[in-house]
C-alpha cells in the first residue's frame, strides 16, 4: 500500500530527524550567529593584529610538535609491546586506552606536581646538581601534558595494526631468517603506513583544539593559542568582535587541516577482532631486547607516575579539608548531573543517527545518504567547543541571563564533543545486529520491542555501555566551556580543582582531583553493571 | 632420512608424542582428523614449535635445537605465504636473502623459477592482484629457490578450486621429481594422498598412529571412522 | 625598575595578567610611566626573567610562596602579614628608585540598584573608622581614612616609595587597549 510504504519511510528517517533537530542549530546555527554578530569586523580585527598571527602560528606550531613527538615515540613503544609478553602487559594497555579521556585537570595537576619547580624531576637533577629551572610553564609543559595524552593513542593505534598481520608472515620472517631492520622495512612499516595517516590527523586536530591544557601550562601570552585566546576575549575583554573573529579564524583552520585528512582517505580502523597470539622471530635478538626494555621503561615512567601521584598526593591531611567545604560538595553535585545528561543527549543523538543511518543502507540501500549521516555525527570534531559555545552565548544572551542556562550550554557542547566516539563505537555494532539478524527477524515476524529486547541489545550492549561510559567521562572531565560560563555559584567538579591549582593550593586539589577520579571509576562501573543486565528472558 | 625421534610436547593438557622416519626423495602425507595434531608435528619440524623431549635428525644433523631459519626446510601455509607489500619478484626473492640483497646469478635462478611457474610477466604484481592459485605457485617457487631439500606443506590447496587443486598437486609432484626434495604434506583430503604421496601417515590424538603405503593405510580399520567407511 | 630589567642576573618573576588583575594593569602602567615609549623594548627584555603570567594576584603569590620563582608582583603591604601573621621575616619588598605604582582599592554602587539607600549607606560605613580599623591587618593594605589607632608599628618599617605614580584615568580609559596589546606584542616574541 502506498500509504504504508510512506509511513515506513517516515518512520525510518524520524529518528536521525530528532538528532539533526539538535544538531543543527548547534552547528549550522551557531556558525551563522557568529558570521551575523560581526563576522566581517571580527575577521579584519583579527587578520590585522600581529598578536594574533603569533598566537596563530603558535597554535599550529604547538600541535604539529605535539603530533610528531607522541609517533615518534609511539613506533618504538608499539613495536616493544608488539615483541614482549610481561607481567602486567595488559593492564598498562588498558590504562594507554583511557589516558584519552581522562580529566584533563587531574592530568595536568599529575604533570605540576611532578614536573613543577618545586616537583620530583627537579629534585632528583637538583640532587645530582643540574637546574632545569622552570621548564614547566611554556611549550615544555604543554608538550609534556599533549605526549601524555596523545602517545598512547596512537601506540594503541599502531599496535592493533600489528596485531592484525597474519600469523603466518610472522613464521614467514622467522624462517627467512629476517632481521630486525628488514622486519621493520617489510612487514611492519607498510603496515603502519597505512593507520598513522589517520590517527596522526585526529591528534592534531585534538592538541589544535587543546585548552585546559594550554591555559595552566601555557604560562603566559607567549604560548597562547587561538582557543585559549578566543576564552580570553570573552571572559576578560569581552571582545565580542575579537571572539567572532577568532572563532572563524579557528573554523577556517579546523576545518582545512580536516579536509586534508579527508583526503588521506578513510580511517583503516583495525577492529580487535580476534587476537591470535604470535611469536615473533626478533624477540631473541639481543638488540631488540634492549631497545625494547628501554622504551617499555619509558612509556611507563612517562605515563604512570602522574596517575599514581594523584591518587597518592590526594590522600593528605590538608586535603581532607575539602570534604567539608559546601562548595565542593555542590561542585560534585553539578558534575555528576551535567555528566549523565550530556552521556544521555550524546546516546540520543548518536542512535538516532546511527539507526536511520543502519535502516538507510539495509533496508534502502541508501549508502550515499547513510555515509553522510555517519559524517554529519563526525563532523562536530571541526567545530571546536569554543567555537559552539560562543555561538550559543550569542544567540542567547539577549533572551535570557547567560549564567543561569550555563548548565544547559554545558551539557549541549559536552554532548557535541562526544558524538564522534558514540559513533565510531557504537556504529558498527549497530550496523552488524542489522545485517545479521534482519532478515531473519523478518522471516520469523520478530520485531519492534521483542526484536529489541532478544537481538539488538544483546549485540550491542557492550559498545553501548562503552559508548556510554566515554561521554559521561568526557563530559565529567572537561575544562573548557565551564571554564567561559562558570561562576561563583555554578562549579563543575574540573572548574573547581583547576581554581585550586591556580591558587597552588596543590594538596587540596590533589583531594579533589582523587574524588573526581573515584566518581569517574564509580561511573564507569555503574554504568557497566547495569547494561549487563538481561532484559530479554523467556516467560513462563 | 628424517627422524622424527620421541618428539613430545604439550598443548595445554594434551600430550603429544610423535615418532616418524622419512626416507629421502619420498612424498609423505599426514592424515587424520582435525584438531588431531598434524599441524603440530609441522610446527615440531619446522622449529616453530619447541618439544620438551626428543630429536630430529635429517641425513644425521641434529636439528632440535637450531631456529627455524637454520634449518633444511621450507614450508608453505594454507594462505598469507606472500608479503602483501612486496611483489612477486621480490616475495620469491626474499626467501634467498632477506634483505633482497641478491647476487646477478641468484636474480638468473629467479628468473627462470618464475618462468617454470609459468608466471612470466608477473614480476611486479602485488599479492593482492594475483589468483589464490597464482599466490601458491609464487610460494612454490620461492621453495625452489631456497634449494633446501625438505618441504613442509600444510594444506596448502584446500583453498583452492577442485580442478585447480589437482593442478597443484600435480605441480607438486613434479618439482619433487625433478628437484630430489622430500616432503611431508599434511592434508584434509585422503584423495590427494592417493594421488602424490608414496606413503601416508595416519596422525590421531598427537601420536601417529599408522604408517604405511596408501593401499594398507585407507584400508585400515583404524581409519574407518575418520574416512567415514562402514 | 631599570636594573630589575637590564640586569644579566637570572631573577625569576611572577606576574599577573594585565587583563584580569589590577596589580598586574599596575605593572602595566608602571613600566609605561618608567619607558614611555620604550615600554615594549623594556617589557622583551623583562620577558624571560617571567616565569608565568597568572590570572590572579592569589595564584601568582601562592607559586611564589611555594618557590616557584625569586620574586612575585605584589603590594608593599605584604611582607606585613607575613611578620604580624606569621612571625616570619624573610620576605621583604623591593624598592624601586623610580618611584612605585599606586594601588587603590576601590568599592562602588551599581547605578540601577533597587536599594538605592542602603548601598549609600554602606558607602558611608566603607570609609568609617570602624571599617579601616580592619584594613591594615585584615587586608593587608593601609587605610584610606582615619583610623581609631596608629597602625602596628611594622607598618611604618614598610618600603617607603619616594615617589608615587599614578596615571590619570581617563588617559588609561583611551589607552588601555592599545597599551595591552603592545604589551602582548611585546611578550610573545
Amino acid at each position: 500500500m502506498l500509504n504504508g510504504r510512506i509511513i515506513n519511510i517516515i518512520l525510518i528517517l524520524l529518528p536521525a530527524f530528532f538528532a539533526l533537530l539538535i544538531l543543527l542549530p548547534l552547528t549550522i546555527g551557531t556558525l551563522s550567529t557568529l558570521l551575523l554578530y560581526g563576522g566581517v569586523d571580527g575577521i579584519f580585527d583579527v587578520i590585522n593584529d600581529p598578536y594574533i598571527h603569533k598566537v596563530a602560528i603558535f597554535t599550529v606550531f604547538q600541535a604539529v610538535l605535539s603530533t610528531l613527538i607522541s609517533t615518534i615515540f609511539a613506533i618504538p613503544i608499539a613495536r616493544a609491546f608488539s615483541r614482549r609478553r610481561f607481567y602486567g602487559r595488559d593492564l598498562l594497555l588498558r590504562i594507554f586506552s583511557i589516558t584519552l579521556v581522562m580529566p584533563v585537570i587531574v592530568v595536568i595537576l599529575g604533570i605540576v606536581i611532578i614536573y613543577g619547580k618545586s616537583g620530583f624531576i627537579n629534585d632528583i637533577l637538583r640532587y645530582y646538581g643540574f637546574d632545569a629551572g622552570h621548564y614547566l610553564y611554556g611549550l615544555t609543559g604543554i608538550l609534556i601534558a599533549h605526549v601524555f595524552f596523545n602517545m598512547p593513542l596512537i601506540t594503541r593505534s599502531i599496535l592493533n595494526a600489528l596485531d592484525a598481520i597474519p600469523p603466518e608472515n610472522w613464521r614467514l620472517a622467522s624462517q627467512l631468517g629476517m632481521g630486525d631492520m628488514d622486519i621493520f622495512k617489510i612487514i611492519e612499516w607498510p603496515v603502519m603506513r597505512r593507520v598513522l595517516p589517520g590517527i596522526m590527523g585526529v591528534v592534531l586536530m585534538l592538541c589544535f583544539t587543546s585548552f585546559a591544557i594550554v591555559l595552566t601550562l601555557g604560562g603566559g601570552p607567549k604560548a597562547t593559542t587561538i582557543e585559549v585566546a578566543i576564552y580570553q576575549a570573552i571572559r576578560f575583554d569581552f571582545d565580542i568582535t575579537r571572539a567572532v573573529g577568532l572563532c572563524l579564524m579557528q573554523l577556517f583552520l579546523c576545518g582545512t587541516i580536516a579536509g586534508f585528512l579527508l583526503r588521506l582517505g578513510r580511517n583503516h580502523d583495525f577492529i580487535n577482532s580476534e587476537k591470535k597470539l604470535y611469536i615473533r622471530p626478533d624477540i631473541k635478538y639481543l638488540s631488540t631486547k634492549i631497545t625494547d626494555i628501554f622504551f617499555i621503561s619509558l612509556a611507563i615512567l612517562f605515563i604512570l607516575p602522574p596517575i599514581i601521584t594523584i591518587i597518592l598526593s590526594g590522600i593528605n591531611y590538608d586535603g581532607i579539608k575539602i570534604l567539608t567545604e559546601k562548595s565542593m560538595w555542590s561542585a560534585t553535585f553539578y558534575s555528576v548531573i551535567i555528566a549523565l545528561s550530556s552521556g544521555i543527549l550524546s546516546l540520543i543523538l548518536g542512535i538516532g543517527l546511527l539507526v536511520t543511518s543502519r535502516n538507510l543502507r539495509l533496508k534502502y540501500y541508501q549508502i550515499k545518504a547513510s555515509n553522510m549521516l555517519d559524517l554529519g555525527g563526525s563532523l562536530i570534531l571541526i567545530m571546536p567547543p569554543f567555537v559552539m559555545a560562543t555561538g550559543l552565548f550569542l544567540m542567547f544572551r539577549n533572551a535570557v541571563n547567560i549564567f543561569t542556562i550555563a548548565p544547559i550550554l554545558i551539557i549541549l557542547t559536552n554532548s557535541a564533543m562526544a558524538l564522534p566516539f558514540i559513533i565510531r563505537i557504537m556504529g558498527p555494532a549497530l550496523y552488524q545486529a542489522g545485517d545479521q539478524y534482519d532478515r531473519l527477524c523478518q522471516n520469523l515476524n520478530i520485531s519492534g520491542i521483542n526484536k529489541f529486547k532478544f537481538v539488538d541489545w544483546p549485540m550491542v550492549k557492550k559498545p553501548f555501555s562503552m559508548a556510554f561510559a566515554i561521554a559521561v567521562t568526557i563530559s565529567i572531565g572537561d575544562l573548557g566551556v565551564v571554564a567561559l560560563f562558570g561562576s561563583q555559584d555554578f562549579t563543575t567538579l574540573p572548574l573547581y580543582i583547576y581554581r585550586l591549582t591556580s591558587a597552588y593550593k596543590l594538596d587540596q586539589a590533589a583531594s579533589a582531583a582523587l574524588i573526581l577520579i573515584i566518581i569517574c571509576f564509580a561511573l564507569f562501573w555503574a554504568i557497566e553493571k547495569i547494561c549487563e543486565l538481561k532484559i530479554g528472558n523467556i516467560k513462563n | 632420512m628424517l627422524e622424527i625421534k620421541n618428539i613430545s610436547i604439550c598443548y595445554g593438557s594434551d600430550k603429544m608424542n610423535y615418532n616418524l622416519t622419512v626416507e629421502n626423495g619420498d612424498c609423505i602425507a599426514l592424515i587424520g582428523p582435525s584438531g588431531g595434531g598434524k599441524t603440530t608435528l609441522l610446527n615440531l619440524i619446522a622449529g616453530f614449535l619447541k618439544p620438551n623431549s626428543g630429536k630430529i635428525y635429517f641425513n644425521d644433523d641434529d636439528l632440535t635445537k637450531l631456529s627455524p631459519d637454520k634449518r633444511p626446510l621450507t614450508m608453505l601455509f594454507q594462505e598469507h605465504n606472500l608479503f602483501p607489500n612486496l611483489n612477486l619478484f621480490e616475495n620469491i626473492a626474499i626467501g634467498v636473502n632477506p634483505s633482497l640483497k641478491i647476487t646477478a646469478e641468484q636474480r638468473q635462478n629467479i628468473k627462470k623459477a618464475i618462468n617454470d611457474a609459468g608466471l612470466n610477466g608477473k614480476e611486479l604484481s602485488l599479492p593482492k592482484e594475483l589468483s589464490g592459485g597464482q599466490r601458491q605457485r609464487v610460494a612454490l617457487a620461492r621453495s625452489l629457490v631456497r634449494e633446501r631439500p625438505l618441504l613442509l606443506l600444510d594444506e596448502p590447496f584446500s583453498a583452492l578450486d577442485p580442478g585447480l587443486r589437482l593442478q597443484m598437486l600435480e605441480l607438486v609432484a613434479e618439482i619433487q621429481k625433478n628437484n630430489g626434495l622430500t616432503i611431508l604434506m599434511v592434508s584434509h583430503n585422503p584423495e590427494d594422498a592417493k594421488l602424490i604421496a608414496k606413503k601416508i601417515a595416519y596422525i590421531d590424538d598427537g601420536e601417529v598412529k599408522s604408517y604405511g603405503n596408501p593401499e594398507t593405510e585407507l584400508n585400515d580399520p583404524l581409519l574407518n571412522h575418520y574416512l567415514g567407511q562402514l | 625598575m631599570k636594573s630589575l630589567i637590564d640586569n644579566d642576573e637570572n631573577i625569576k618573576i611572577i606576574i599577573q595578567d594585565p587583563r584580569t588583575s589590577s596589580p598586574g594593569l599596575g605593572l602595566l602602567l608602571w613600566v609605561k610611566q618608567v619607558y614611555g615609549n620604550d615600554a615594549a623594548a623594556a617589557w622583551k627584555k623583562l620577558a624571560p626573567k617571567i616565569v608565568t603570567v597568572t590570572k590572579g594576584w592569589w595564584e601568582g603569590y601562592s607559586m611564589f610562596l611555594k618557590g616557584e620563582s625569586d620574586m612575585v608582583l605584589s603590594y608593599t603591604t605584604s611582607p606585613a602579614y607575613h611578620i604580624i601573621a606569621e612571625g616570619k621575616q624573610q620576605y621583604k619588598a623591593a624598592s624601586f628608585d623610580e618611584g612605585h605604582y599606586m594601588q587603590i582599592e576601590i568599592a562602588a554602587k551599581v547605578a540601577t540598584t533597587k536599594k538605592s539607600k542602603l548601598a549609600d549607606k554602606f558607602m558611608a560605613f566603607i570609609t568609617s573608622k570602624d571599617f579601616q580599623d580592619t584594613i591594615a591587618t585584615g587586608n593587608w593594605m593601609f587605610p584610606v581614612a582615619k583610623t581609631s589607632e596608629p597602625l602596628d608599628k611594622v607598618f611604618s618599617q614598610l618600603v617607603k616609595p619616594s615617589k608615587t605614580l599614578m596615571i590619570d584615568s581617563n588617559i588609561i580609559k583611551d589607552n588601555r587597549k592599545k597599551w595591552t596589546n603592545d604589551w602582548l606584542n611585546a611578550l610573545s616574541e
